[in-house]
């Protein structure tokens, strides 16, 4: 990301934990997944992501949670992938590890599935 | 206010996140040149649900996210552009009480002389800031405001935090009262713009530099006039404002428009 965006201050230097985090998340492997395993597969991978950023941000379960106004427990469910992220969380907890919403959901890509027959006019 | 243009009631109207969401899914709907129907049979949703989302009355889950990206060709970052939360800062933010009443705008962690932001849109530069401000007009406050914003205004008072001792004393000061008034730490949370966990944080005097503005809304709510607390509270206070004063006396006189 070289835009040299005028924020109106400074942006400080990367942690370079967080660096690490974040490369080792765009490194990864692409993988694609089919629309009608979405329901499973999206919300194991979105725990993946947020577990590898919290750290890299140095945040407890408790902290992360503190910061985006969720309780441990549901950060728990997420990490675990026991549950599907709405919008809101995902943009609550972009704000608690202080990037974008879509830096959570990198690597998360889906497969249309093919339309049913005669299924679109 | 009429000095606003259209962008200016787009970027001052308070968003909900799911109706940001929506008008991405819409912009990015027309720019693929998709109707609500092709796209909702495209990922096999019903076009009422898709309605629904594009309107804001539904906040989508991430799946649906995605399958949207996908059925939009679109990335997910595209799709999800526009969209902060900005996590509370008790510690670290307070609006100048000055520029606030100044402004008559409830400014959210404005932090002179750096970054000024609106939730829930996002950030707005200090040059955007002060376009705006001079496009409404020349109402005294406002040029007062702009002074404070100029490039050669001195940088604004930088507080000290107070000592460890003062903390100690609020802390049991505000524990003293808040057990006067028979209240848990829920039930205070619930009565002033705070949580159980950051009252039990200023209690036990752990948090190194609160915002004496929490302290005053806490204060508030513990209907403390008069207190241990509300004379510690001043004793910070008092310094804080004089410092304010007379930086805003050293922009006007900046600003070549004498003391007032």
């Amino acid at each position: 990301m070289d835009l040299n965006l005028n924020l109106g201050f400074d942006v400080p230097e990367p942690d370079p934990k967080w660096v690490e985090a974040v490369t080792s998340l765009r490194e990864r492997p692409p993988r694609t997944i089919a629309q009608s395993k979405a329901s499973a597969e999206v919300p194991r991978m979105f725990a993946e992501n947020l577990v590898v950023l919290r750290r890299g941000r140095g945040l407890s379960q408790e902290g992360a949670a503190d910061r985006a106004g969720l309780t441990r427990s549901e950060i728990s469910l997420l990490e675990r992938g026991r549950r599907t992220p709405r919008l809101d969380t995902i943009v609550r907890l972009g704000g608690a590890l202080e990037t974008e919403p879509c830096e959570l959901l990198m690597g998360l890509a889906i497969q249309l599935d093919p339309p049913p027959k005669g299924g679109s006019k | 206010m009429s000095g606003l243009g259209i962008e200016d009631a787009w970027v001052m109207k308070q968003w909900t996140m799911g109706e940001r969401f929506g008008a991405n899914v819409v912009w990015l709907r027309i720019e693929a040149g998709l109707q609500q129907q092709e796209l909702a049979a495209r990922i096999g949703m019903r076009r009422q649900v898709l309605s629904k989302i594009e309107r804001g009355e539904q906040v989508p889950r991430l799946d649906t996210i995605l399958v949207l990206a996908a059925g939009l060709e679109v990335s997910t970052c595209q799709l999800v552009a526009w969209l902060w939360w900005d996590p509370p800062r008790h510690e670290s933010y307070e609006t100048p009480p000055a520029i606030a009443e100044m402004s008559g705008y409830e400014v959210l962690d404005f932090d002179l002389p750096g970054g000024f932001r609106i939730s829930p849109v996002g950030y707005e530069s200090r040059e955007r800031f002060k376009d705006r401000l001079r496009q409404m007009g020349e109402d005294p406050h406002e040029r007062d405001i702009l002074d404070a914003l100029s490039d050669d205004a001195p940088e604004g008072p930088r507080h000290q935090p107070p000592d460890q001792s003062w903390l100690v004393r609020a802390g049991a000061a505000l524990k003293a009262l808040r057990e006067e008034r028979g209240l848990t730490r829920d039930q205070l949370a619930s009565k002033a713009p705070t949580t159980a966990a950051f009252i039990a944080q200023l209690e036990e005097a752990e948090c190194s530099n609160p915002a004496l503005r929490m302290f005053r809304e806490i204060c508030k709510a513990l209907d403390g006039d008069g207190s241990d607390l509300a004379v510690l509270i001043e004793k910070v206070a008092a310094p804080r404002r004089a410092a304010r004063e007379e930086w805003m006396r050293e922009v006007r006189r900046i600003a070549g428009r004498g003391e007032t």
